[in-house]
């Protein structure tokens, strides 16, 4: 059993933060009285600061008004390792680009199930870490890091560099996703001549290749991340969709109905990582992973993939020779995969790899 | 006072996920995990055991304070309930009462399993030397995310 009161810096403990394991919070009242609930989102700012997520906190918000102490646990999910986070509330913020990216999650999230009139971020409440400690336990030894691979990033680069047309492109890099990043389920989705849907175009690692199906921008976790062009991450859907069950089971807004968007691929998703694909800030397609292993998408994923999806844009861009800056010319780049065939279906289905 | 129903007995006794919190005299809050709750013949107190070694904060606490809030959550419906009231005791588990805690972990490894919670996470969250603390329950709260969260019961 090992006791520490050592404080642990917040980036030693990176899935702490992913959302995996429900985190809970406590405060206290002006008469001393304590509470206790569960978080959406503990998000790390930096080694002193967390966001927490402002949903459905009536007591959690009158309290860090009356005092502004807390204390959140988080679970590191590999390890079983519990740490406290002794906090200080500093300020709320309901817009900007910190409330986007945490307002963005949970509107995918909540979209994909239908919720999006009860599930609203209301703000986010930026905390000061005034100490974390990792609670006594048998095994104490930390997981190593997942940190991004230059020489696969590097690989990924070439592999996309050589593609000599569009289809060789998708291919190329459904490929990359595969060999290299060890990521056995993707898909390629691009954006329609009208701007507002996207279509699937390429799939690696499915049984069915979910070729054609089609996402309306702003529609379930996908349409979010690329209206918003803004990378969604999702590591643990079975909490999420039991979170959003449980969310319209209390909620008396019985017109906000279900109108979820079936995911194209695999039946029992736990992770998802859509990233959107820009070239010159307009948006091409987006590059989805998935897997059925909750956690199977890290932060340093994302980064790595919003870099390379970039890159996949560019070269698309580049091989159907195009100016950078039109948005005529971007939105002939996404039809480019679809002109030699009769649908984007067609199209789509010789695009898909086996696997 | 507060009387617990017996559909939310079953409900509490079940493999729930448990989180105490207490404070001290100067209004610092402190979380724990917490096991085996139990709801007394009448309703009206809780029994609830924590981990011995992350036991001190809580106990301090406890005797200072004298407040404690608990939360229980079902991992699988997420419908989750927050009982508050005051200590009546700190002592030491019988042994009845650590067969007790065993088949309410056995139960939560059941419902953390069945949505596909990574199976090492159990690893670390208790160990077998436990504490018990009984409390008077004075308040109860709907704790289900959602609109109707912290809704007095």
């Amino acid at each position: 059993m090992t006791a520490t009161q050592e404080h642990v810096r917040l980036r030693d403990i990176p899935t702490c933060f992913e959302g995996i394991i429900p985190s809970t919070i406590a405060t206290v009242d002006s008469d001393g009285t304590p509470n206790v609930t569960y978080l959406s989102i503990v998000h790390r700012i930096d080694d002193d600061h967390v966001a927490l997520s402002r949903q459905f906190f009536k007591k959690t918000d009158h309290n860090t008004i009356v005092n502004p102490l807390a204390q959140v646990g988080l679970i590191e999910p590999e390890t079983g390792r519990m740490f406290l986070l002794d906090l200080e509330y500093t300020h709320t913020e309901s817009d900007g680009p910190l409330f986007e990216r945490m307002r963005t999650h949970l509107d995918a999230v909540a979209a994909q199930h239908g919720m999006s009139n009860v599930f609203k971020l209301k703000g986010v409440d930026v905390c000061r870490v005034l100490s974390c400690t990792m609670a006594p336990c048998d095994f104490p030894e930390p997981v190593p890091p997942r940190t991004p691979d230059l020489e696969t990033a590097e690989a990924f680069s070439r592999a996309v560099a050589q593609a000599d047309d569009l289809d060789e492109l998708l291919q190329a890099t459904l490929q990359a996703c595969q060999d290299l990043m060890g990521f056995t389920h993707a898909f390629v989705m691009l954006l329609d001549e009208s701007g507002e849907r996207l279509y699937t175009v390429a799939s690696a690692g499915y049984s069915t290749s979910g070729a054609g199906s089609e996402v309306a921008l702003g529609e379930g976790i996908i349409g979010l991340a690329a209206a918003r062009r803004q990378s969604v991450r999702v590591t643990n859907m079975a909490r999420e969709l039991a979170y959003s069950r449980a969310v319209q089971a209390s909620s008396s807004d019985e017109g906000s109905g279900l109108d979820s968007i079936p995911l194209p691929g695999l039946p029992s998703v736990q992770s998802q990582l859509v990233t959107p694909m820009l070239a010159h800030r307009e948006l091409v397609g987006v590059l989805v992973l998935q897997s059925e292993r909750p956690g199977a998408f890290q932060a340093t994923d994302e980064w790595l993939m919003g870099i390379l999806a970039s890159q996949v844009a560019l070269a698309m861009e580049a091989l159907v020779g195009l100016e950078p800056s039109s948005n005529a010319a971007a939105s002939e780049a996404t039809r480019g995969p679809c002109r030699s065939s009769t649908t984007p279906t067609t199209r789509a289905s010789s695009s898909t790899t086996s696997t | 006072m507060y009387v617990v129903s017996d559909e939310l007995r079953g409900l509490i006794e079940s493999g729930v996920a448990v989180s105490i919190a207490t404070a001290d005299a100067a209004g610092h809050p402190h979380l724990n995990t917490a096991w085996g709750p139990r709801i007394g013949a009448g309703g009206t107190t809780a029994t609830v055991f924590i981990d011995r070694a992350r036991s001190a904060t809580t106990t301090a606490d406890l005797h200072s304070t004298r407040w404690i809030a608990m939360t229980i959550g079902d991992p699988i419906s997420y419908r989750s309930i927050q009982l508050k009231g005051t200590q009546l005791g700190v002592s030491e588990a019988s042994e009845e009462d650590r067969e007790w805690v065993r088949l309410h972990r056995e139960a939560f490894m059941v419902s953390i399993a069945l949505i596909d919670d990574p199976p090492a996470l159990g690893r670390n969250m208790w160990t077998e030397d436990v504490i018990r603390i009984d409390f008077q329950i004075e308040q109860a709260f709907d704790q289900t995310p959602g609109p109707n969260a912290g809704q007095p019961l």
